[in-house]
């Protein structure tokens, strides 16, 4: 995967229904959506006619929640097969989705779950991946989660771990700031060292938002403003590496469309005193 | 270490409460019980007790926040008993695969009803927005529903006591139908003067 093959499409949002009315109000102020797979699978009209709208007025992005790339036992086959038409259908410059599991031995977990740092876990996520690469052509990049519960009988660093996965898959990095802030100040490690032992050059897209303090663990709960040191590592990633989209990911206290505006004009002026889009 | 396994056995310690306490009051048996082998439990055994009930309470917090959205109505008219209600609900398995969220609110829906104890306005309005769901289903093209309150009226905050009797008595029928089935959804609610106020 070449970044230099992908357009810059500057500072977008998750959308997001309460969104709908003030995407249109303000249309400048938003370059590029970014669209949850699930919401337009085996979709009612409504939302399939929201998706036509939308693609109709703004670059679209898809990003998967559930295709539990990490699963040992394998891709939801038929789930898999209607994420990649949707993918196949759009047709966007690529698409998401975690490194991450979400369901084993017929139990839902309901949220991404990390997988453990070992040759294993990078074997089946490989093969799920390539699964996928096999169903649509569209470049997929990956994301990082921010986790809990810390694994035990890890072999690599996840660093180590997202840099081999993106070179065995030729995967593009979805690096969402929030999360890799989050996993430093509730596990411990260095975000500097973190960046330096990743392949920068393979990273295409970034999300970044705000989450919140709960018995002083940092939840990534989409739920305020992106704060100072999220900032401070979105400009150095934006220095670093060939960043062509970042994504502004507000799910829960949704404030007045104003400040998303203002957040994603701030993100907007970071890529571009960093040359990455005009 | 065989990962689907581990995963099989985490995927249950994440969303089973009694399992899990018993798992951290004794991992050598309970990992047993989960078919792992002696390297499997020695390696979950390290597993962070603190961290494993935070991810699962996160894990029923954030189901609860997805239905919220889709039950919002309910939501304001319960007040803080919907997050109680909810805790008793989250035993049930997580539905999978697409439209979970919308399938864990009808889910949820369902078991305000058997549960009951609501005030008959509350009962409406939750009848009222598992219809809504009910009748965004793809493929769907007509339901009606009889109500016993004024049902599309605001619903005001309830903070504590749910008894408040925040909606009059009033005979309501909801109709939701699309003309065809790529038809927009269409709603109306009518209060005949044949019903009047009871």
């Amino acid at each position: 995967m070449d970044n230099n093959s992908f357009p810059a499409l500057g500072a977008g949002l998750g959308f997001r229904e309460p969104f709908l009315s003030d995407l249109f109000l303000h249309r400048g102020q938003v370059d590029w959506l970014e669209i949850v797979t699930d919401h337009y699978l085996d979709a009612a009209p409504e939302k399939a006619r929201e998706l036509d709208l939308l693609a109709a007025h703004f670059p679209l992005i898809p990003h998967g929640l559930n295709l539990s790339l990490g699963s040992a036992e394998g891709l939801d086959e038929e789930y898999a097969d209607k994420v990649a038409a949707l993918v196949n259908r759009l047709r966007p410059p690529w698409w998401s989705e975690h490194i991450a599991w979400t369901r084993a031995g017929g139990v839902s977990i309901g949220h991404l779950t990390p997988l453990p740092w070992t040759r294993e876990a990078l074997d089946v996520l490989c093969r799920n991946i390539a699964a996928m690469q096999r169903r649509t052509d569209i470049p997929l990049i990956l994301e990082n989660i921010s986790y809990i519960v810390a694994l035990p009988g890890a072999e690599m660093t996840e660093a180590q771990f997202l840099s081999e996965v993106t070179e065995r898959t030729g995967c593009g990095l979805l690096l969402d700031v929030t999360n890799l802030y989050a996993n430093a100040v509730n596990h411990g490690g260095d975000p500097a060292a973190f960046l330096d032992a990743l392949p920068l050059e393979r990273v295409v897209q970034l999300h970044f938002v705000g989450g919140r303090w709960q018995d002083g663990v940092f939840v990534d709960s989409h739920s305020s403003p992106t704060p100072p040191e999220v900032w401070a590592l979105m400009d150095e990633v934006l220095t670093r590496a060939p960043v062509k989209g970042v994504l502004l990911e507000r799910d829960e206290d949704l404030p007045p469309f104003s400040e998303l505006a203002a957040e994603l004009e701030r993100a907007r002026s970071l890529g571009r005193q960093r040359g990455r889009w005009a | 270490m065989g990962l689907a396994e581990v995963q099989s056995a985490l995927a249950r310690l994440y969303t089973d409460v009694s399992l899990r306490e018993r798992f951290l009051a004794d991992p050598g048996v309970v990992g047993q019980e989960l078919g792992l082998s002696d390297e499997e439990i020695a390696q979950i055994t390290h597993l962070s007790a603190p961290q494993l009930r935070f991810f699962a309470a996160s894990l029923v917090s954030k189901r609860r926040q997805e239905v919220e959205k889709l039950l919002p109505r309910t939501r304001r008219a319960l007040g803080r008993q919907f997050g109680t209600c909810f805790a008793r609900y989250a035993v049930a398995p997580i539905p999978d695969g697409i439209h979970k969220h919308w399938k864990e609110a009808l889910a949820f829906a369902a078991f305000l009803e058997q549960s009951g104890g609501q005030p008959p306005w509350v009962g409406d309005v939750l009848r009222y927005e598992r219809a809504w769901l009910e009748a965004s289903s793809p493929g769907r093209l007509w339901l009606v529903r009889r109500f016993g309150h004024p049902v599309g009226q605001p619903v005001p905050q309830v903070t504590d006591d749910v008894s408040l009797q925040a909606l009059p008595p009033r005979l309501t029928i909801g109709l939701w139908f699309r003309l065809g089935r790529h038809g927009t959804l269409r709603h109306v609610l009518l209060s005949p003067p044949f019903g009047g106020r009871r």
